[in-house]
């Protein structure tokens, strides 16, 4: 595909965010943040996206598992892939995110940011 | 439709059809006979009569013949003096007088001059245009019947011709008769039977005489024309009966038609030709069919009587048929009411009476086997009656003995009312079922627990009142109590057991089935005992919330301060110096080391929850244990270890949970690598052992000292030689291996000396790890 790649960052975690957007920036990527599911799907409304990376607990109303499912249950955004990258362990959670059509699961202080972005990039370019 | 009536109906119906076939067939034959009989006789009639006819015309004729060759009167006719006249006139009237149908006779000249009469008629009278004298020249002539206003009556005339001895013509002589014997002739009535009527008509038609129904005073007034006339006077039937006379009549002349009176009548004709006259003979058809009626008449009389008795007597018939019916009838009601020794007993030889005799042979059979049911029905009550009287036996035997359980039962009915207010002051449910699963002994709290708080049951199957179900797939989940009927051994609910409210809630239980038995082992019950688990899920959810929480919360700021470090690090935010870059090293680290201990914790406390999930799958622990020996490749080779693997071939795959396993391998194999020096040596062993799967880890490391053996597995434990040697370490990875491998139901020990390396053993059933339902995974350190 021509032009750059576009991920929505949805995290509720300032500096967080800040760190995962410096670093994708870095790869190349163009990137957009919502901290809570309203600024998500508003933000999804308005631009395409070519991923999704995802945190479980958000601000506001709804959380990940929440914003998941209204993703998979719209037609335009059903196929941009989502990754759930997130503290909890819980693995109901994980079970859930699994099922309703999450790429991956990543426990966040494990995992080398590096590692996870590479990861991303090599799925979404793939295609 | 009864068979009385039903006979007589179709008797009666039959016998009238062929009734009236019968009336019908005779009538017709009848008629035709008597037709044809009826033409034959008129035919033979007609015929002859008209020979009669002929002959009295002939007879007439010869008279007058006679009279003609009379001397006397040609002796006058020669010479005629009044002495010849006188002897002539004599003659005459001489004549006359032998036949009182002579009305005159005439004696004319040659000239046709009247030269004597009789009777009313001049004499000097010239009748020369008369045919009587014209037709009568040279013979005999008879003159048909006709009114002469002379004598004024209706007359017929004879001539006769008198001749010389040249036979020259001297003079005629004409008889004039009343037709009153001519009459006679024609209205005889031999076989003319009542309605046969013979008349004579002439070429026009005109009576000549009078009829049966014709008066005289129509004679030659009155006309007859009919078919059968017109066909006498039939040119081609004339000329038949002047050649062949009436040999040529047939019974086809005899036919029937309407006569002149309009009657339908069957007749004939007979032509008389010497006078050109017709002779008719007709009888009435009602005449000739007469007796045809009569016999129809007859015929349907016979008729009537005959159904009349017909009916009656099929009426008897059919009772015969239909009483002995009857009386089986009555005979099989009666037999069906319980009159077993009714008999029909009938001793008629058709098959009625047979039937009612096979009938009477069933009721005896009837009766007989029936007898025969009573007697053994009278054996079996005896029977009966003597087993009653053994039981009243036993069962005074048995009372004696209920007696003295009785006051046993006293004892522990006190016993039990004690048992009772015990039962009833503990706080979770219990209740008791037999061996047949009824319940015989229940408290308050089971009852409430499941909203029947106001019901009986004692006595009812434990599973219509304690619905235990798996709260995952709401199946029956308390095989647990048939389990320790079954074994004689307690057993406890499995994990995530609700029970079924009567309202339909579903409440959260836990606890145990213990069997009852009595000295000597047997197992006569089960004591349930549950509680309502309600406040501690929720406690339990509460603890799991904050747990999830706490660690979200905790590592939020451990994976910035990784991330950040890590960027640093890159050079993402520019070149380090090797001082800045040996800095954030450590920053990195201790960040790392942070964060393994906030995993470990979180392990632990998810561990004394007891908030485990285990799903086991088939697992290779081959695979299991190269990945994590992958893992940590890096710093096997950094440290030059030598690592050997010694994997029994085919090994088996065992149900286990992979990540709890490989939680176990990294941790043993860690400390393996983590606690040898430099080229130490570290053996994996895998191999199966009966039953059991042994894994063996032993390393050439520090060893663990005697004296803190005993602390190896406890919480945040660290033996010192290491804790000099590494600082790095959470002391909790033993104590998770130790719970990961109880919970697996297998063994974990080691053997150690200081310095002369550990191996760790950890044995794992076969049959692997069964299901546990827990919420929660454990941290793996690595994925």
């Amino acid at each position: 595909m021509m032009g750059q790649r576009k991920i929505l960052i949805v995290e509720d975690e300032e500096m967080l965010l800040l760190a995962i957007k410096k670093k994708m920036e870095k790869k190349g990527f163009l990137t957009c943040e919502a901290r809570s599911v309203k600024a998500a799907i508003k933000s999804l409304a308005k631009d395409k996206f070519d991923a999704i990376w995802l945190d479980h607990y958000l601000l506001g109303q709804g959380n990940g598992l929440d914003l998941l499912q209204k993703i998979k249950a719209d037609k335009k955004l059903k196929k941009i892939p989502v990754f759930v990258i997130s503290n909890t362990v819980s693995r109901e959670k994980i079970k859930k995110y699994v099922k309703l059509g999450a790429v991956r699961y990543y426990t966040k202080a494990e995992y080398e940011l590096n590692r996870i972005i590479n990861y991303i990039n090599w799925y979404i370019s793939k295609k | 439709m009864k068979i009385r009536p039903r006979i007589i109906l179709i008797f009666g119906f039959l016998f009238l059809l062929i009734m009236v076939i019968t009336t019908y067939a005779t009538s017709y034959f009848v008629r035709l006979n008597l037709k044809v009989h009826s033409q034959e006789e008129i035919l033979a009639l007609t015929i002859n009569k008209a020979e009669n006819v002929k002959e009295f015309i002939r007879g007439q004729e010869n008279f007058m013949a006679n009279l003609g060759a009379s001397q006397v009167l040609r002796d006058y006719l020669g010479s005629p003096t009044l002495e010849e006249k006188s002897r002539a006139k004599e003659r005459l009237t001489r004549t006359l007088g032998t036949d009182n149908n002579l009305l005159e006779l005439l004696l004319m000249d040659k000239t046709g001059r009247v030269v004597i009469s009789t009777g009313l008629t001049r004499e000097g009278l010239d009748r020369s245009s008369d045919t009587f004298f014209t037709q009568a020249q040279e013979k005999v002539f008879f003159k048909d019947i006709y009114y002469s206003e002379s004598i004024n009556q209706v007359n017929y005339a004879v001539a006769a011709p008198l001749k010389d001895e040249n036979g020259n013509l001297e003079g005629v002589v004409v008889g004039r008769y009343k037709p009153d014997s001519f009459y006679a002739v024609v209205l005889s009535r031999a076989g003319l039977g009542k309605t046969g009527e013979n008349f004579v008509i002439n070429s026009d038609y005109y009576f000549l005489t009078p009829s049966l129904f014709t008066a005289e005073d129509q004679v030659l007034k009155k006309q007859a024309v009919t078919v059968n006339t017109k066909e006498c006077f039939d040119p081609q039937e004339v000329s038949q009966i002047k050649t062949n006379g009436y040999q040529a009549m047939g019974l086809d002349n005899v036919f029937s038609f309407t006569n002149y009176r309009g009657v339908q009548v069957v007749g004939t004709h007979a032509y008389i030709p010497e006078t050109s006259w017709c002779l008719i003979s007709t009888k009435d058809q009602t005449e000739i069919y007469a007796p045809a009626r009569q016999l129809t008449y007859i015929i349907i009389l016979i008729s009537f009587f005959s159904l009349f008795f017909l009916i009656i007597i099929g009426y008897i018939v059919a009772s015969r048929i239909a009483k002995p019916i009857e009386k089986l009838d009555d005979g099989t009601r009666k037999v069906a009411a319980g009159d077993l020794d009714y008999k029909v007993a009938t001793s008629d030889q058709d098959e009625i009476g047979e039937l009612s005799r096979s009938f009477d042979r069933m009721t005896k059979k009837i009766k007989e086997s029936r007898q025969g049911v009573a007697r053994e029905v009278k054996e079996q009550t005896r029977e009966l009656r003597e087993k009653e009287n053994e039981l009243e036996k036993q069962q005074s035997a048995i009372m004696n003995i209920l007696e003295d359980v009785e006051r046993e039962k006293d004892i522990t009915s006190r016993e039990r009312d004690k048992l009772n207010t015990i039962l009833h002051s503990i706080g979770d449910g219990v209740f008791v079922i037999d061996l047949d699963q009824k319940i015989i002994l229940v408290n308050k709290i089971a009852l409430s627990i499941v909203g029947r708080s106001d019901e009986k049951v004692i006595g009812k199957k434990y599973s219509r009142i304690f619905k235990f179900i798996s709260e995952k797939t709401n199946k029956r989940n308390d095989q647990f109590i048939l389990e320790s009927l079954r074994t004689g051994k307690m057993q406890t609910m499995p994990h995530y057991t609700n029970i079924v409210a009567k309202d339909g809630r579903e409440i959260p239980v836990s606890d145990s089935a213990s069997p009852l038995k009595i000295k000597g082992g047997q197992v006569i019950g089960c004591v349930v005992v549950f509680h309502d688990m309600t406040e501690e899920r929720r406690i339990d959810r509460a603890k799991t919330e904050f747990v999830s929480l706490a660690s979200h919360q905790l590592r939020t700021p451990l994976s910035a301060i990784n991330w950040f470090s890590e960027m640093l690090l890159n050079g993402d935010a520019g070149k380090l110096n090797k001082e800045q870059k040996r800095y954030l090293a450590e920053v990195y680290r201790g960040n790392k080391r942070m964060v393994s201990l906030v995993n470990a914790l979180l392990n632990v406390s998810r561990i004394e929850m007891g908030t485990l999930a285990v799903e086991p799958e088939p697992t290779s622990l081959t695979e299991l244990s190269d990945s994590v020996l992958r893992e940590l490749e890096q710093q096997i080779l950094k440290k030059k270890l030598e690592v050997t693997k010694n994997y029994q071939k085919g090994l088996p795959l065992i149900k286990l949970n992979p990540k709890l396993i490989r939680i176990v391998f990294q941790n043993l194999l860690s400390n393996a690598v983590k606690y040898t020096p430099r080229q130490g040596k570290i053996k994996v062993v895998l191999k199966k052992v009966k039953d059991k799967i042994k894994i063996i880890i032993r390393d050439t490391g520090w060893g663990i000292p005697k004296r803190e053996q005993n602390k190896i597995f406890t919480k945040l434990f660290r033996a010192d030689n290491v804790k000099e040697k590494i600082s790095d370490g959470t002391g909790l990875g033993l104590y998770i291996v130790k719970a990961i491998v109880k919970e697996s139901k297998g063994k974990v020990w080691f053997k150690s000396a200081k310095n002369k390396g550990t191996t760790f053993f950890v044995e794992l059933p076969l049959a692997g790890m069964k299901k546990k339902e827990g919420a929660k995974g454990l941290i793996g350190s690595i994925e």
